[in-house]
């Protein structure tokens, strides 16, 4: 609030300076203009000088001033937060401990801020007690109650702090958030949800709100970016949701991707066999999004390597990158033999991928790059395999001589 | 008395930690931030440490590699750490880190699982 108005004041303050500036500017100019047709003694010429160069002195003076009390007052004020803040948070861990008693509401800004990060890097028991102390001192149904405000900027904070709250009461009005016209408060609101719902305790029933989460999801148009961070949010808890998003009917394109991504970096081995489908998916990036679910597992389920093979073929580039990559999990001829053919592929970065792959296979892939890089009916199949070959020599040099350094 | 360091730039966290960790018996020392804790290593020699991995002005994982190689101790680490990135607890744990428990956390297992690094 200070910062804000204290803004607005210094602005309104510079115009006025800029307005007397052009006024005085234009009265000397008369004055000059004056002068040179003999209208005016030079005395009075001088007279206005003086008084125009008096003004802007004093103008640049008050300026001034105002900028260091500005500042000075803004340090002292920051100081005092700082310390309210820090008073706060020893108090409220008291009253966690059961060393003091619970302060009653309303809470001034510190506290509540205070209170909202004790709650947000605690869980268990004492994440459990800080729920209650939220709900004791009236903060929880405060922040539920700004939701409706009419001020933006006071519903954006009170969607940060139940964020940082996770209360599960909150779950609901948040969801109308989620439902809103700004852009702003649904992606605020999504995060709010995702972390209520990802910081249950195990064994609480989730599954019908997490329903309700993937069909605002699939309405609320939030960047593939967000989508990503609210699924990883939810953790152990993004099942249905990830599940929801790749069943029939589809999500957009966006939210596969972003399910594929989330199914791969939570590692949901067992939720493999939902991603199958997204391998012969009509959107390419799509299609990548499900290799590099597979990567990230690390695992290719037997019933999908045929997909995965086929789409080492596909007309797109980059799905024929990652599929280089993800074929490498199979272990035997049959990865070989893949990898071989992607060494003869007409992109440099495919033929780069299967060579690296190959690489990486050990001394049956060095031995194959090395057969490759003599034989190979492909000039750049040839000059690729010697390449990585030379490259994966001086890597292993390098780690040597690091080891021996050490 | 058995001591303890708590490196985290999140005053929260240092209060929190304190209290609990003090009421169990054991006298703690925070320093709040990266500068602020190397300083407390190279000063104290704790018997263990809780040590956050991101702090604004600098990396916990940096504050562990100083402490097993520049200055050669094994005294215990729990690395306390919001990182969801398995890499980033792996890499902890690969440094020297004795144990990883991830933000938010419960105070009692921070405890809990203290006692058991502790000779």
């Amino acid at each position: 609030m200070w910062r804000r108005s204290g803004e607005s004041v210094f602005g309104a303050l510079v115009l006025l300076v800029l307005v007397v500036e052009a006024a005085l500017l234009a009265f000397l100019t008369r004055g000059f203009a004056l002068r040179l047709i003999g209208a005016i003694p030079s005395l009075r010429l001088e007279a206005t000088v003086s008084w125009a160069v008096s003004t802007t002195a004093l103008l640049l003076v008050v300026l001034v001033v105002y900028v260091i009390g500005y500042h000075h007052l803004s340090g002292i004020w920051q100081r005092r937060d700082l310390g309210q803040l820090q008073a706060w948070g020893e108090t409220w861990v008291k009253v966690l401990h059961g060393d003091a008693p619970l302060p009653q509401g309303p809470l001034s800004g510190p506290a509540e801020e205070a209170l909202l990060a004790l709650r947000e890097i605690l869980h268990g028991d004492e994440g459990i007690l800080l729920q209650d102390m939220l709900r004791d001192t009236g903060l929880a149904a405060d922040l539920v109650k700004r939701l409706t405000s009419r001020f933006l900027v006071r519903r954006l904070v009170a969607l940060e702090g139940l964020a940082r709250a996770r209360l599960l009461e909150a779950v609901d009005p948040l969801f109308v958030s989620l439902d809103g016209k700004e852009p702003a408060v649904r992606l605020l609101a999504a995060r709010a949800i995702a972390r209520t719902l990802g910081g249950l305790a195990l064994g609480e029933p989730d599954e019908g709100r997490t329903l309700r989460f993937a069909a605002s999801l699939r309405r609320a148009e939030l960047p593939k970016g967000v989508v990503d961070e609210v699924l990883l949010l939810l953790e152990g808890r993004a099942k249905h949701l990830i599940r929801d998003l790749l069943r029939d009917p589809p999500a957009s394109a966006a939210l596969r991707r972003a399910a594929l991504e989330a199914l791969g970096r939570l590692a949901l081995l067992d939720m493999l066999p939902i991603a199958a489908p997204a391998l012969t998916d009509s959107d390419g990036e799509v299609r990548a999004a499900a290799l590099r679910a597979i990567l990230r597992i690390g695992y290719i389920p037997p019933d999908l390597l045929p997909r995965v093979a086929a789409l080492l073929r596909d007309p797109l580039e980059f799905v024929r990158l990652h599929a280089a990559r993800a074929i490498n999990l199979v272990p035997g001829k049959t990865a070989l033999d893949a990898l071989v053919e992607c060494l003869g592929d007409s992109s440099w970065y495919v033929r780069r991928s299967a060579a690296e792959a190959l690489a990486l296979r050990g001394p049956d892939g060095d031995a194959v790059l090395e057969e490759m890089s003599r034989t190979h009916e492909d000039r750049f199949a040839r000059d690729m395999a010697a390449q990585v070959r030379a490259d994966a020599r001086a890597q292993a040099a390098d780690r040597l001589s690091g080891g021996v350094r050490r | 008395m058995t001591s303890i360091l708590v490196v985290d730039d999140d005053p929260a966290v240092t209060n929190v930690l304190k209290l609990f960790l003090e009421s169990s018996g054991y006298a703690v020392v925070t320093a709040q931030g990266f500068v602020a804790g190397k300083k407390a290593l190279e000063s104290s020699l704790p018997d263990a440490i809780v040590l956050d991995l991101n702090m604004p002005d600098g990396l916990g994982l940096d504050l562990l590699s100083h402490l097993r190689v520049q200055l050669q101790r094994k005294t215990p680490v729990l690395v306390l750490s919001g990182n969801r990135q398995e890499s980033t607890v792996l890499r902890a744990l690969e440094m020297g880190a004795n144990d990883f428990v991830r933000k938010p956390f419960s105070p009692r297992e921070v405890t809990a699982r203290l006692r058991k690094l502790l000779p």
